[in-house]
């Protein structure tokens, strides 16, 4: 049996106060969707439906990829965070999201807060 | 008798430590050592195994035969608790006296909760939305009160919020007026930047350890 593919999108996308883990005000949110299915045309499909369902809506997708163990190091907080979403994703068969940044979150580190 | 010094946190959800309610933190962002913290989730065991993969021991106490129980990472957490419900916090509260040795007094006088929001938010209108988490907070506030006035507590108790004051499903100024509905006296917010972690109540969207919090307390007189 072959194993689940994974699908990594990374974007950006304007979201809505019922967004899950919009929690401070923002417009716009920065981050990772993390999507089973069988083909990119597939993933591509359950990644729009997933924003939708969620009141988002794409502004840029940045990249999107294929999921690899090798390629994903757990380096940084994110990667950290993508491969314990990934194990959940194919363990459940349902898209997850990381959320990176905020708008809100931005506009502090401009503003030059921590 | 030496008092221990405990803590209770409710609606948690993911057992990994980025994601549980800091039970330690008080106003103005100073810490005090906490001897024990009982972990209660509004999830029924089996729903909560769902969402996190977790492979846990459970079992049930005596004093709270309807529960689930489980011990992780030295914590006692009970399943299908629901805030709102003052039954659910005393058999919680009753369960934590006979697993920690404690008196109810040592374990509800500080009471925790990050980011209490309304199950299927995506579902609702944004009014709807945030008129669902106002009257949440309120019900919960009732609910320690009721639960604690039956455990025998007659002094006030410290609740605190984990919630941004910008956070759009439940502003500051609603956050305050619904724990004031609910029975606080007094409601105060620490301005200071909290970066925590959080996720969505299906445990499907989560945020980096980097998202900015707020603390915001509530007195309640029993």
């Amino acid at each position: 049996m072959s194993k689940k593919k994974v699908w990594l999108y990374y974007h950006k996308a304007t979201v809505a106060p019922q967004t899950p883990v919009n929690m401070d005000g923002s417009e716009f949110m920065i981050g990772v969707s993390i999507v089973p299915a069988d083909t990119l045309i597939e993933s591509k499909d359950k990644f729009e439906e997933d924003l939708s369902r969620n009141h988002m809506s794409a502004l840029e997708v940045y990249n999107a990829i294929e999921y690899s163990p090798d390629a994903i190091l757990p380096d940084s907080d994110l990667n950290k965070q993508i491969i314990k979403s990934v194990e959940h994703a194919i363990r459940r068969d349902l898209v997850h999201y990381i959320c990176e940044a905020t708008s809100e979150s931005l506009k502090n580190q401009e503003d030059g807060d921590n | 008798m030496i008092n221990k010094k405990g803590a209770m946190t409710l609606a948690e959800g993911s057992p990994d430590l980025a994601y549980k309610t800091d039970a330690s933190i008080i106003f103005n962002t100073s810490r005090t050592h906490r001897d024990f913290v009982l972990r209660t989730c509004y999830d029924s065991l089996e729903v909560w195994k769902t969402k996190h993969g977790v492979p846990v021991s459970a079992f049930k106490m005596k004093s709270i035969p309807s529960k689930y129980c489980a011990e992780i990472d030295r914590e006692l957490w009970v399943f299908s608790i629901d805030g709102t419900n003052s039954s659910d916090i005393y058999a919680a509260v009753r369960a934590g006296m006979a697993y920690y040795k404690v008196s109810a007094q040592e374990i509800i006088s500080d009471i925790y909760v990050k980011n209490l929001n309304a199950e299927h938010e995506n579902e609702m209108t944004f009014k709807s939305l945030v008129n669902a988490n106002k009257d949440l907070y309120s019900k919960v506030c009732v609910a320690i009160i009721q639960a604690a006035k039956q455990l025998g507590i007659k002094n006030s108790l410290n609740f605190y919020v984990f919630s941004n004051s910008k956070n759009s499903k439940i502003p500051k100024e609603d956050l305050h007026n619904a724990l004031k509905s609910g029975g606080a006296l007094d409601v105060k917010t620490d301005d200071t930047r909290i970066k925590q972690q959080s996720q969505s109540n299906d445990a499907l969207r989560t945020t980096l350890p980097n998202a900015i919090t707020h603390l915001h307390w509530a007195k309640l007189k029993i």
